[in-house]
């Protein structure tokens, strides 16, 4: 068995060789801007593509978050089948109440809630 | 080797910061402090409580959040559940659809507009609930005025989709008393 000798790196070759510490290092710095960038990147399109404003996960919203909870389950209309009586009986039922269901908001995101008084605000012009 | 690994460490500190920063900066408020002069004649004056202002349009916006995700799922019922669902029954069984259709289409688009402005209307509260209203009052009261204004803009979108839903529901009335008219004429 040939005994193997570790022969040392000639002068040159050590220069060209970077040393383990500075390539960790350089690893550790790039994996942490990287990752900074992409939470960024997830920031700006959980906000740009309307995620945002259906979240109710946020803090402050639990309140809210129980109410939309409490939802019932909706009952969903075939997409085959004859149109007889009965299909048009059941589509009218629930289309109604899911219509009545909506129109319960209907006068939701009244401006007037920003208006002066509501506010308590004084302006003159 | 040590100079180079703290080279290294200091530009990729500084790129964060500078990343960090330009963030927070475009996520603030526009423009600081009072009115310009030429703005002046606006408003004379604008008495505020800013502390029970911004709490109440806090509570505004979280009532608002509740609406929107009912509404919303409300919608999207509406559309995929119930209006694409009888549209697609209504050319299986080779009947005249086409106003349903028509009306369906409008639907989709008034929801996809009101997911727009609902959006510019969340950004612009969004603002108002993190902007600085002790030391620019009068900007402040413009801002609320122009956030009104969107408010009433998605209020008018939550009409015209009731409408759109009302018109779908009697053009489905008028198509199921054909339907009955040939059932009829055909028995007979």
């Amino acid at each position: 068995m040939i005994a193997r000798v570790k022969q040392p790196i000639p002068d040159d070759a050590a220069a060209k060789k970077l040393p383990y510490r500075v390539t960790f290092v350089a690893m550790i710095s790039g994996a942490i801007v990287i990752a900074l960038l992409l939470v960024l990147l997830s920031m700006y399109l959980y906000n740009r593509s309307g995620a945002a404003q259906l979240d109710l996960s946020l803090p402050g919203l639990q309140e809210q978050r129980m109410k939309a909870q409490k939802t019932e389950r909706f009952e969903s209309f075939s997409a085959s089948g004859p149109l007889n009586e009965d299909a048009l009986d059941q589509f009218n039922q629930i289309y109604t109440g899911q219509q009545s269901a909506i129109l319960q908001d209907k006068d939701g995101f009244d401006p007037d809630e920003l208006n002066d008084e509501p506010l308590n605000i004084s302006a003159e012009k | 080797m040590h100079r180079i690994s703290l080279v290294i460490s200091i530009a990729a500190l500084l790129l964060s910061g500078v990343v960090l920063l330009a963030h927070s900066v475009s996520a603030q408020s526009g423009e600081e402090g009072q009115l310009q002069p030429a703005d002046a004649a606006l408003y004379e004056s604008v008495t505020m409580d800013c502390l029970d202002v911004k709490y109440k349009l806090g509570e505004i916006h979280r009532t608002d959040r509740l609406l929107r995700v009912t509404l919303g799922e409300g919608y999207d019922n509406m559309s995929s559940n119930l209006m694409d669902r009888l549209n697609s029954r209504i050319v299986q069984n080779r009947l005249d659809g086409g106003e349903l259709v028509r009306i369906a289409s409008e639907f989709e688009e008034a929801h996809a507009t009101f997911r727009e402005n609902y959006t510019e209307y969340d950004d612009a509260m969004l603002d108002l609930l993190k902007a600085n209203c002790q030391s620019r009052t009068q900007t402040y009261y413009l801002e609320l005025q122009e956030t009104k204004e969107l408010r009433r803009v998605v209020h008018e979108d939550v009409g015209t989709l009731s409408t759109l839903m009302q018109r779908y529901h009697d053009a489905f009335k008028d198509l199921r008393q054909e339907i009955e008219r040939s059932a009829e004429e055909e028995s007979e």
